[in-house]
């Protein structure tokens, strides 16, 4: 490989590196946001919180908008019924049994967005 | 589980390529995947996804006096619901389900006497933030904490440690809605009968609002883990729980290998808790089943070789943060509470049974302690225990190996966790509970229509 090619390849690497977040600080972080609605703040408290800002859970967590943006791609149409019907360890409507589509969609919105 | 995770590569190096067997995975039949029921459009489903059903209603009360209402008109059978944790089909009705979802949070707490009066719907791990906030912390946390405090005193949910008993035994005060909407508060001094009753209560008695939880200051433990010779390690298990405040192991099947898990508390400065193996390693395991359920000598070779290779692991962090986990991998579960002296010979045989009769089989076996108590329905009551509990990813079926190994535990006299898999009904329940009559009693003067129970209930309770 070309000198010239191989310093850039290793650019682009560190360049990559360093886009990576730290996950414990993604960790942290999903543990400080919460809604700026209070009745959305509620819910979310009671049901997603207690996995979306667990890195074991497995879940995306809330604020890490790298990995909930391979899910947007999906469609919030999508991310709505997987909510509603369960998806891997998530089980049917993801805690909230009180929740309706809207209030999916809103949640999804929340944890999805970069703070 | 250990510093470093069983991963892919590392069983590749470990010789499964190398002994020339890349294409071959023979399962057994219960490694086959079985086809989950999909959730009930409207309807509700356990964690698991092993019960469902099609309620007339799913009604989520603010507060008593709508859950009042609720049990005043609703349809029945009504049955409460936390988080939808047990296995068994405790909640499923074509009635109404309860769900106590708004119901939580910290109410009250005594700072003395280290109580704190907590919503019934309040989850484990919220619970568990907000009393540290307040500088307190339960004896004792179960190893998962999703579940609500409500479901885990229902069904007597525990931890491990042979000077703790489950989280129902320490309930200090309990507000309970009925079937005919009345509130009544029970307590060791306060309607005493229905206190014993409904510290394990099965959501049979009614609707569970608030309890009191005798606590303690802040808890930091050091946690230690480590892989040993599973003949070993149940060998020293009964010393090794005298000596640390908590400890559990599980044996790693057609391993030849057992991992510990001690908790103690500490003043060592706090550490970040990394990420866990626990995931990995159990999906190492179960690539193991694929690729050599067929060579069982092969398989244990293997990995004895790789897990050689993981060292001790030690923590110190928030009490909170260590005993409980998460589960990515959903499974079913079947568990029984046995006499502590009984402990290295079913644990023994449970590993035979799996060992000679389910190559497919590869979760843990997970073996825990806990304190006796005097609660009527407590798995429990009146005897130091132990607890074995075997698990199938929810995908895999279960009946096989949960039949096979269930009669082990009958023979030692014991007691299904509630909310865990098991086949047992009245007529088998009610020799081993001494106060069986007397739940009856209470359970029928709170609620004589039988708003609470159903079909699965009736043959549970007689």
């Amino acid at each position: 490989m070309p000198t010239r090619t191989l310093s850039a390849a290793l650019a682009l690497l560190a360049l990559a590196g360093c886009d990576k977040e730290d996950p414990a600080a993604i960790e942290a972080r999903a543990q400080t946001l919460k809604p700026a609605s209070p009745a959305l703040a509620e819910i979310y408290q009671r049901s997603c919180r207690t996995c979306h800002t667990v890195r074991d859970s497995g879940a995306p967590l809330t604020g890490d908008a790298t990995a909930w943006s391979k899910r947007l791609a999906q469609g919030m149409d999508t991310l709505t019924q997987h909510a509603i019907q369960g998806i891997r360890s998530m089980p049917p409507h993801g805690l909230c049994p009180d929740c309706t589509e809207d209030d999916f969609r809103a949640l999804i919105a929340f944890m999805s967005a970069k703070p | 589980m250990a510093k470093k995770s069983l991963t892919r590569r590392a069983l590749l190096a470990g010789g499964v390529v190398g002994a020339g067997i890349g294409s071959v995975a023979l399962l057994a039949s219960n490694a086959r995947p079985v086809k989950l029921p999909p959730p009930p459009p409207s309807g509700w489903s356990n964690w698991s996804g092993g019960q469902s059903c099609n309620p007339a209603a799913i009604a989520v009360p603010a507060d008593e006096a709508a859950l009042a209402e609720l049990l005043k008109t609703g349809k029945a059978p009504f049955r409460p619901v936390g988080s939808g944790h047990s296995f068994t089909p405790l909640v499923p009705t074509d009635g109404t389900i309860v769900a106590l979802d708004k119901l939580h949070g910290i109410v009250a707490q005594d700072d003395a006497a280290k109580t704190a009066d907590i919503r019934a719907g309040t989850r484990l791990g919220e619970m568990s933030e907000a009393l540290d906030a307040i500088g307190q912390s339960t004896e004792i946390l179960p190893d998962i904490n999703k579940q609500t405090l409500a479901g885990a005193i229902a069904t007597s949910t525990h931890g491990t440690g042979i000077a703790f008993g489950s989280l129902s035994s320490y309930v200090d005060h309990i507000r309970l809605v009925t079937a005919s909407g009345e509130t009544i508060e029970c307590g060791p001094d306060q309607e005493t009968e229905i206190f014993n009753a409904a510290r394990v209560n099965l959501g049979a008695l009614g609707v569970v609002t608030q309890i009191r939880l005798r606590n303690r200051a802040r808890l930091v433990v050091e946690r230690n883990t480590w892989f040993e010779p599973i003949d070993q390690l149940i060998d020293r298990a009964q010393n090794l729980a005298r000596q640390h405040r908590h400890f559990e192991f599980y044996a790693l099947p057609f391993t030849g290998m057992g991992l510990g898990i001690s908790n103690d508390e500490s003043t060592a400065p706090l550490v970040a808790v990394p990420p866990t193996r626990d995931t990995g390693g159990l999906e190492d395991l179960r690539d193991l089943r694929d690729w050599l359920a067929w060579a069982p000598p092969l398989r244990r070779v293997t990995a004895k070789a790789i897990i050689a290779q993981f060292g001790p692991e030690k923590l110190t962090a928030p009490a909170y943060q260590l005993l409980s986990t998460e589960r990515p991998i959903r499974f079913n579960e079947m568990e029984y509470h046995i006499p502590r002296d009984s402990l290295a010979t079913c644990l023994r045989q449970v590993i035979q049974t799996l060992e000679t009769k389910f190559p497919a089989a590869f979760f843990p076996i997970e073996a825990r302690f806990i304190k006796e108590d005097d609660i009527w329905l407590s798995p429990f009551s009146g005897r130091p225990s132990c607890s074995i509990a075997v698990h199938v990813p929810n995908d895999e079926a279960y009946q096989p190996y949960f039949a096979a190994v269930e009669p082990i535990y009958h023979a030692v006299g014991g007691r299904p966790h509630w909310g865990k898999l098991h086949t047992l009904t009245a007529k088998e329940l009610a020799p081993l509970y001494p106060h069986w009559e007397d739940f009856k009693r209470v359970r029928l003067a709170l609620d004589p229509q039988g708003k609470f129970m159903t079909p699965y209930l009736q043959r549970l309770l007689g």
